[in-house]
């Protein structure tokens, strides 16, 4: 136990959670240093302090030993990620931050009145379980911060305008945290089933996307999904399971988005049915693409099948393995799509300068990411070392490969259907009517306070004459 | 030491008598001599708010006549915490004042000194009468102060101050009328030890005018319409007084009286229910038009009848606990709203105009403007570690107490609706604008006035962590002053958490 702030009794010091592998967290560090290599990288003004505050404002809650902590974690995770995506000063990013950082507050200020309760009840800040009344506090905290699917614009919205170079970090810590504080914090039933349709949903609308990024945005939704089936379990079979696979998601999902940011950089093009051909162009980022496809959608030997086979091992619900399955099959559906659409398929308009390879920079932190997918499908429990489950018997490699070949049966009947061009669709009236509506409020809210006196000087007599009524008819009634 | 209540009165009053001298004589000592008043009055309420800390109350009674005739001076720890904000913030304001007004400060300065001496008379006084005389000083004086730009629109909302300030006096002349004609007395600590049996009429009416006295200075929703266009009017270095300590101070006049009447801990539940249904009101109605504003100076106007909500819901709540947090969250809002109102002028000044939607790019331009601006405004969000945090968590953590959750949710929405207009603003400011921005003129006394908000930032900082040292002594004040309970029962205490063993939580020592 480290204290923060000597002298301080009441909060703010780190322990490491007992029951988490300390090599999870290592984990978590080290994806989150690849990717602010990767973002330094491709940057030319570095985003040296917000990337360093939100690297650590991560580790900052995965360590927090109180519930004071854990609540400076999410701020610091979300003011950095704010000036990560405004700190280009101009395009989508500066113009969704402020949405982020709303959904983001109101998460915090959730789970600020949770830990109130909490300490009101307890007497203590320590992470712990909280106390039921505080329960569905936390809980709606954590559904925003998770982005269950009505409440996912923030999600998709930020990680898909976000400048290329820091979109991997982004999509690194923050729901993550949302799923570790679910863990630490939550015992309410119905999470884990919450967590299964969304794992589903998410791949749903994946399946729709038409831009790279945007698929996997609302693939984190539908992994987040994923954890959430282990974690809302509340046994510590499900915890483990679930924050295996948010190691093993972060690490595939950052090469993913690196990936596509790779791509990005060298064509500047993001819509799947743009791109194409960049197998020959690309093969290391190919390859990275592969490897992360294939972790993704939990081939076995890569590191997405080990903790889904240990979440599927931890669900006792048939029907939630079922919804799981499905997900599964989905997920290799859409990564098929991916591949297929930014290196397979003939690109529909020619580029207009020669493609190049990812630049060396670029390159790195995906190999690593890679070997790191792969270490982690090839030993499975060296992830967890104190728990003993045997991966690759007959029967889980059996449950992973059957929905993958639905997944290609599937890919070879709708594929085309898929990655067909669409046209964009239409700026909606909605922001524009809620604009004027907005400037009509304003105007009045101005006339109000610039206005007529003399209807103030009725409005104190106003007040004085019903609170001295409602006194007096108390003491004299 | 006993002397030292009627220093913080003479000096700042002696300081406006001896500027506007100066100015007509020798204009070049102006500056020097505002420096001067303004320290002298600093170190002297520093001084005193520190020995009332240490060995308890400081009372004076002027030309030495006794209570029943003569007027005594009472700083209690009460009192000392409002001397603090008044006897601190107003030299602050002064020192501001003379760093960057370009030629000598002129009239605004003697002002500013009278606005001093009001301001720290209020919060020493121990004598009804005398209170009403200094609270009839601060309105003369701010009606001066909004009408100091010399503009059509600023005459217009002096008017508007003018005629809302009167009817405040106006009320509380007329309970000071009710409780001198029942006690015979007008002697502050006399009143309260008389107050259980004062006739219930009589103290019913003196509690709804005393209340819409206040509820007009502290602008308490509907009675707030006076006040964003009498700072926006004001400007920004003057705005911040007014705010920062014109509004705690009312605030410290308003549960002096309050508490008074009802005597102690008697306080009619109607009252409380009205100070925190207000209070909830006010901040939710604040912060709602705060969002929709687009001048700087009106969005922290808002900002500020939003803050006098979850003051005055601290007040209602009834118990020493809920006293303390909303006194501290006073202290603590006059600190970041000075800040923020400086930090904020220094971005106006390099945009050259106070609309937020033509700030872009001041964030590149100031850079360490806005991040104290950031600093001051994300405290006023109530962002941890600022001390904004710390007094709001308090503030939760007393409604809870007595078994409210309403007023949390309150607290919590307010929270997410202020960061989104800060958040606006900050989004503007980072903006690149298409034209590279003419430098600004350059504006005199840059790093002094700097050095003053990085002061009040760093307080913002220090005091979210010094917030639990605080607190005890604040309670004890508060449980002091009134005879109040610390609290009311704990109604969730008797829900136990599960006994569940959990595989995440901590090890057991």
């Amino acid at each position: 136990m480290i204290r923060l702030l000597p002298g301080i009794d009441t909060g703010l010091w780190l322990r490491p959670p007992a029951g988490v592998s300390l090599l999870l967290l290592g984990g978590f560090a080290a994806v989150g240093l690849l990717c602010m290599a990767y973002a330094w990288a491709a940057e030319r003004r570095r985003p040296a302090m917000a990337v360093l505050v939100h690297v650590g404002g991560g580790m900052l809650t995965l360590l927090a030993g109180d519930l004071l902590t854990l609540l400076i974690g999410w701020e610091l995770l979300s003011f950095s990620a704010f000036f990560l995506l405004a700190r280009r000063g101009r395009g989508p990013g500066l113009r969704i931050a402020p949405l982020y950082l709303m959904f983001q507050i109101g998460a915090a200020a959730l789970l600020f009145v949770a830990i109130m309760i909490q300490a009101q009840s307890t007497g203590s800040l320590d992470v712990a379980e909280l106390v039921p009344d505080a329960q569905p506090y936390a809980a709606a905290a954590v559904v925003v911060k998770i982005a269950v699917i009505p409440l996912h614009a923030w999600l998709v919205l930020a990680y898909t305008s976000a400048p290329f170079a820091v979109a991997p970090l982004l999509s690194l810590y923050t729901t993550k945290v949302g799923v570790y504080s679910a863990a630490r914090l939550l015992v309410i039933p119905g999470l884990a089933e919450v967590g299964a349709v969304m794992a589903l949903a998410g791949v749903i609308a994946a399946l729709a996307q038409k831009s790279g990024r945007r698929l996997l945005a609302y693939h984190i939704i539908s992994q987040v999904g994923y954890m959430m089936a282990g974690v809302g379990l509340a046994t510590e079979l499900g915890k483990e399971a679930g924050l295996y696979h948010a190691l093993n998601h972060v690490i595939y999902k950052s090469l993913l988005f690196m990936v596509m940011g790779a791509v990005i950089f060298r064509t500047g093009r993001e819509r799947l049915d743009q791109l194409g051909g960049l197998a020959r162009a690309m093969p290391w980022t190919f390859a990275a693409g592969i490897v992360g496809a294939a972790s993704i959608s939990g081939v076995p030997l890569f590191n997405g099948f080990a903790s889904k086979e240990l979440l599927t091992a931890a669900t006792e619900a048939g029907w939630i393995k079922l919804l799981l399955l499905l997900a599964s099959a989905g997920t290799g559906l859409s990564f098929l799509k991916f591949l297929n659409g930014v290196f397979v398929q003939p690109p529909r308009a020619p580029y207009l300068h020669p493609i190049l390879e990812a630049p060396r920079s670029l390159r790195w932190p995906m190999a690593v990411l890679s070997a790191l997918c792969l270490a982690g499908g090839l030993w499975p429990s060296a992830g967890l070392p104190g728990l003993v489950h045997d991966y690759y018997r007959l029967e889980s490699v059996a449950m992973a490969v059957i929905p993958l070949v639905g997944s290609v049966v599937l890919w070879r009947l709708v594929g085309r259907r898929l990655l067909a061009a669409t046209p964009a669709p239409a700026p909606g009236w909605l922001g524009r009517e809620a604009r004027k509506l907005v400037g009509g409020l304003r105007a009045a809210i101005v006339a109000t306070h610039e206005g007529p006196w003399q209807a103030y000087l009725m409005l104190v007599f106003l007040a004085w004459a019903a609170l001295a009524w409602a006194l007096l008819r108390q003491v004299s009634p | 030491m006993s002397s030292f209540p009627v220093l913080v009165i003479l000096i700042p009053l002696g300081g406006a008598f001896l500027v506007s001298l100066v100015q007509l004589l020798l204009p070049r000592l102006v500056k020097p001599l505002l420096i001067a008043v303004a320290l002298a009055q600093g170190l002297v309420s520093a001084a005193l708010v520190t020995a009332v800390a240490r060995s308890g109350a400081v009372s004076h009674h002027l030309g030495g006549w006794p209570a029943p005739v003569g007027i005594a001076l009472v700083v209690d720890e009460l009192s000392a915490l409002f001397l603090a904000v008044a006897g601190i913030g107003m030299p602050l304001t002064l020192l501001y004042l003379t760093a960057t007004s370009r030629t000598s400060p002129g009239k605004t300065a003697v002002l500013l000194c009278l606005y001093a001496a009001a301001t720290a008379g209020q919060t020493v006084t121990g004598d009804l009468f005398n209170l009403f005389v200094f609270i009839e000083l601060t309105t003369v004086v701010t009606i001066g102060l909004i009408a100091r730009k010399g503009t059509g629109v600023s005459a217009a909302h002096a008017f508007h101050y003018l005629l809302y300030a009167s009817l405040s006096g106006l009320f509380l002349l007329l309970a000071i009328v009710l409780l001198y004609r029942a006690t015979g007395t007008l002697d502050l600590a006399r009143i309260a030890a008389l107050g259980p049996d004062l006739p219930p009429r009589v103290a019913a009416l003196a509690l709804a005018s005393v209340m819409v006295a206040f509820g007009i200075k502290i602008a308490l929703v509907p009675l707030h319409l006076w006040q964003p266009g009498a700072y926006a009017a004001a400007g920004s270095s003057v705005a911040a007084a007014l705010s920062g300590v014109g509004m705690t101070v009312s605030t410290y006049a308003l549960v002096r009286l309050v508490w008074s009447l009802g005597g102690g801990n008697d306080v009619p539940g109607l009252v409380l229910r009205v100070l925190l249904v207000g209070g909830c009101v006010n901040v939710l109605v604040g912060h709602v038009l705060g969002l929709v504003q687009r001048d700087i100076r009106r969005m922290l106007a808002f900002s500020s009848v939003a803050h006098a909500g979850y003051i005055l819901m601290g007040l209602g709540l009834g118990t020493a606990a809920g006293l303390a947090a909303g006194m501290l969250h006073a202290a603590n809002h006059a600190i970041m709203k000075m800040a923020a109102f400086w930090s904020g002028r220094a971005l106006m000044q390099h945009a050259s105009t106070p609309w937020i939607p033509r700030l872009q790019g001041v964030a590149y331009a100031a850079p360490g403007w806005f991040a104290l601006f950031m600093v001051a405004t994300l405290a006023l969000v109530g962002i941890p570690p600022f001390h904004g945090f710390a007094s709001k968590a308090l503030l939760a953590r007393a409604s809870l107490d007595q078994g409210l959750d309403l007023p949390v949710v309150v607290i919590a929405v307010g929270t997410a609706i202020s960061l989104a207009y800060y958040a606006r603003l900050y989004v503007v400011a980072l903006r690149i604008p298409r034209r590279p921005r003419a430098p600004p003129p350059a504006s005199p006394g840059r790093w002094a006035a700097g050095l003053i908000v990085a002061v009040l930032c760093l307080a913002c900082l220090a005091l979210g962590f010094a917030t639990p040292a605080v607190m005890p002594a604040l309670d004890r004040a508060a449980i002091r002053a009134f005879g109040l309970p610390a609290a009311v029962g704990h109604p969730r205490s008797e829900t136990t958490p599960r006994s569940a063993p959990d595989p995440f939580g901590p090890e057991a020592p």
